[in-house]
């Protein structure tokens, strides 16, 4: 069961060991036929409390996939999770039920992941439904002090999804997410639908809320430029691994991978008189989860690749300061 | 003027609703020059795919109606016969979808959807056709083109789909190429593919280009001219430089200033514009940004501003940038 005090600041709160998740990719009856989706392969990573841990990577790489596993939404190959230093990689149904009343999930889509029949009053209340909080009375209380949380009306209570705009309904999306007063919440591309100036109201409206409830974030993203606006620390992720970690000003200003390079030099800049460097383009498609390149899964699209990028699989080495990167030639180049 | 392609002016849609017409887009005006590429920035619902759709005549009417003029080569093309009007679209004029997933018809290969242009405008046999196809799909980047000619577009990722819209676009060297989001749906390594892809392709062939998109980076990085869109109005209108650099409408500024920028002061509170886009029944009777201005004035409530232009083409819908601006707080 989880603890009922709130973790501490800097507290270690999530930690994952080796982390895998495959998905079938066919069904074949001999074990040796089977192909698996390698969609989290080997991953191992610490969300430490009141932190945001920015996760980016293209379509496809697995990043949501791991913070689905790390909820337990989906059931992990190997590898174990473990909350506030407790295991929790097979956590029964009770257990786990209690702990998601710690852990929360903020969705992509704002239209999608709002029941079109039920008020928003009756969407925020569900979770406490569920986890059996309160009196009738006393979660319409806390759906009004939730409303107001997230910059809408109390009002609001009555009204159906349709009523919304795509930033309020993600407004109402965060209150959901934080009605049972979670300590951990996973974003999951929470702002990538929305129009830039409404995008810029809820990366507030979330740094906020984490300054006012002591949250922790997992802030899974594709675009790199609101991942290093939100977070403290930046992963990056290709094809199911884990290739840099470091601090968000650090991945700017001194990224070592060359994939985080690449990711950085596609960014289009809003500025006409300063030009993207084309040169520093990537080629070609992400290869298939199914069967990754061999050695370092970066490899095939590497300007810098050698003949030990393809033969051997490199490891996160930390550089220093907790800047961690797996790529054989870190630091040269 | 000689050398300009596209001319639209006066351009209004409105759609019929139960509810009495509403007014999609509202007196659009402005040129596309040979070559040039125009960027539309606007948030979603402010009518810069309706603009693009009326020019393409692919609006149904009803229950849109469309007015004023779409002058391409001097011709409007809004008063051409549907025949003549299909002769020029995606012959002289084509456009490229937002999303490649969802644009491709998925019961053809891709071969076929190319090749179909090239045998309905070009009269090309089908032979010739699929030369020209595979041609076409090495032209923008798809590898192993002969395979991928009898490829379904289930079988294509994301970033090969929408190569595959961009040679169906260019399959008849189109003077004019308008460019619905064409990466927003796409990560940004291929985004900056197709990007590159886009620049070349304009630098090779000289066509033209109408860019509609969200992304002022993208913004940045190809447009000459860019159209800034506020709820069914230009709000401003100027090279790209200007618009970048002295920004007049509060709206422009407000955009330029809530992208996260990667060399952002990541401690520092990201300036928002406040509020939402007005709804379509509730539009204000002023200036339709007055509500979310930082320097709204008791005037912008009552009287909606005309769109002025200042010299060096610079043009802006605001009282306070068209009849000297009173910087309270710069």
């Amino acid at each position: 069961m989880p603890s009922t005090s709130r973790p501490a600041k800097g507290e270690e709160l999530i930690r994952v060991e080796h982390l895998k998740k495959y998905f079938p990719a066919n069904k074949s009856f001999r074990e040796e036929n089977r192909t698996y989706v390698k969609a989290v392969d080997d991953v191992s990573l610490t969300l430490r409390a009141g932190e945001t841990f920015g996760l980016v990577g293209e379509s496809g790489c697995g990043k949501s996939t791991l913070g689905q596993t790390i909820l337990r939404l989906e059931e992990p190959t190997s590898g174990s999770i473990f909350y506030r230093g407790q295991d929790i990689t097979h956590a029964g149904k009770k257990e786990l039920r209690a702990l998601r009343q710690d852990m929360q999930l903020i969705f992509q889509d704002p239209y999608s992941s709002l029941d079109p029949k039920m008020t928003v009053g009756t969407i925020i209340a569900e979770p406490l439904v569920v986890h059996g909080m309160g009196s009738k009375a006393e979660r319409d209380a806390r759906v009004a002090e939730l409303l107001k949380l997230v910059g809408l009306k109390p009002e609001h209570a009555k009204r159906y999804p349709h009523e919304f705009s795509g930033g309020q309904r993600q407004r109402i999306g965060i209150a959901r997410a934080l009605a049972v007063n979670p300590s951990f919440v996973i974003c999951d591309e929470a702002v990538s639908a929305l129009d830039v100036s409404i995008q810029a109201q809820v990366l507030n409206l979330l740094s906020h809320l984490q300054d006012e409830l002591g949250l922790t974030y997992l802030f899974i993203a594709h675009g790199l430029s609101v991942v290093k606006y939100i977070s403290d620390r930046v992963g990056v992720m290709y094809l199911g691994k884990i290739v840099e970690i470091a601090s968000s000003d650090e991945i700017y200003l001194h990224s070592l991978h060359p994939y985080t390079k690449a990711l950085i030099a596609a960014i289009p800049i809003p500025d006409p008189d300063v030009h993207n460097d084309s040169a520093r383009l990537l080629t070609g498609d992400v290869p298939s989860p199914i069967n990754p390149p061999s050695g370092c899964r970066f490899h095939t699209r590497c300007p810098y690749a050698t003949e030990l990028c393809s033969a051997e699989e490199p490891q996160l080495v930390d550089m220093g300061d907790g800047h961690l990167v797996a790529c054989h030639l870190a630091g040269q180049i | 003027m000689e050398d300009k392609l596209l001319n639209v002016n006066d351009l209004s849609v409105g759609f019929e609703s139960d509810d009495g017409m509403f007014m999609a887009v509202r007196d659009m005006g402005f040129a596309v020059r040979k070559g040039e590429t125009v960027c539309i920035v606007g948030e979603s619902g402010c009518g810069k795919s309706v603009t693009s759709l009326a020019i393409m005549r692919l609006l149904a009417e009803p229950p849109a109606h469309v007015s004023g003029e779409v002058l391409f080569e001097g011709k409007d093309l809004l008063k051409l016969p549907m025949d003549e009007m299909r002769g020029i679209r995606g012959n002289q004029i084509a456009m490229i979808f937002q999303e490649p997933m969802t644009s491709l018809n998925p019961v053809f290969t891709c071969g076929f959807q190319i090749s179909e242009a090239l045998i309905a405008h070009q009269g090309m046999t089908k032979a010739q056709a699929r030369e020209r196809s595979i041609e076409l799909m090495r032209m923008v980047g798809i590898p192993e083109p002969e395979k991928r000619f009898d490829a379904y577009p289930h079988e294509l990722s994301g970033g090969m789909r929408q190569r595959v819209m961009i040679s169906m676009a260019l399959a008849c060297e189109p003077k004019l190429l308008i460019d619905d989001e064409p990466t927003t749906a796409l990560d940004v390594t291929i985004q900056a593919q197709i990007m590159e892809l886009l620049r070349d392709l304009k630098r090779r062939l000289g066509m033209a280009l109408i860019l509609i998109t969200h992304d002022m980076g993208i913004v940045a990085q190809m447009a000459e001219w860019v159209i800034v869109m506020y709820a069914g109005e230009e709000v401003e209108r100027a090279d790209v430089r200007t618009i970048f650099s002295n920004p007049l409408h509060p709206y422009t500024e407000g955009l330029l200033e809530s992208i996260p920028r990667l060399d952002s002061d990541t401690n520092k509170e990201l300036p928002v514009i406040e509020g939402t886009v007005p709804g379509m029944y509730d539009m204000p009777k002023g200036c339709k940004f007055a509500p979310r201005c930082k320097r709204c004035m008791e005037r912008c409530l009552n009287e909606a501003p005309p769109l002025v232009t200042l010299d060096d083409g610079h043009a802006v819908r605001c009282f306070l940038a068209s009849e000297g601006r009173e910087d309270s707080d710069a």
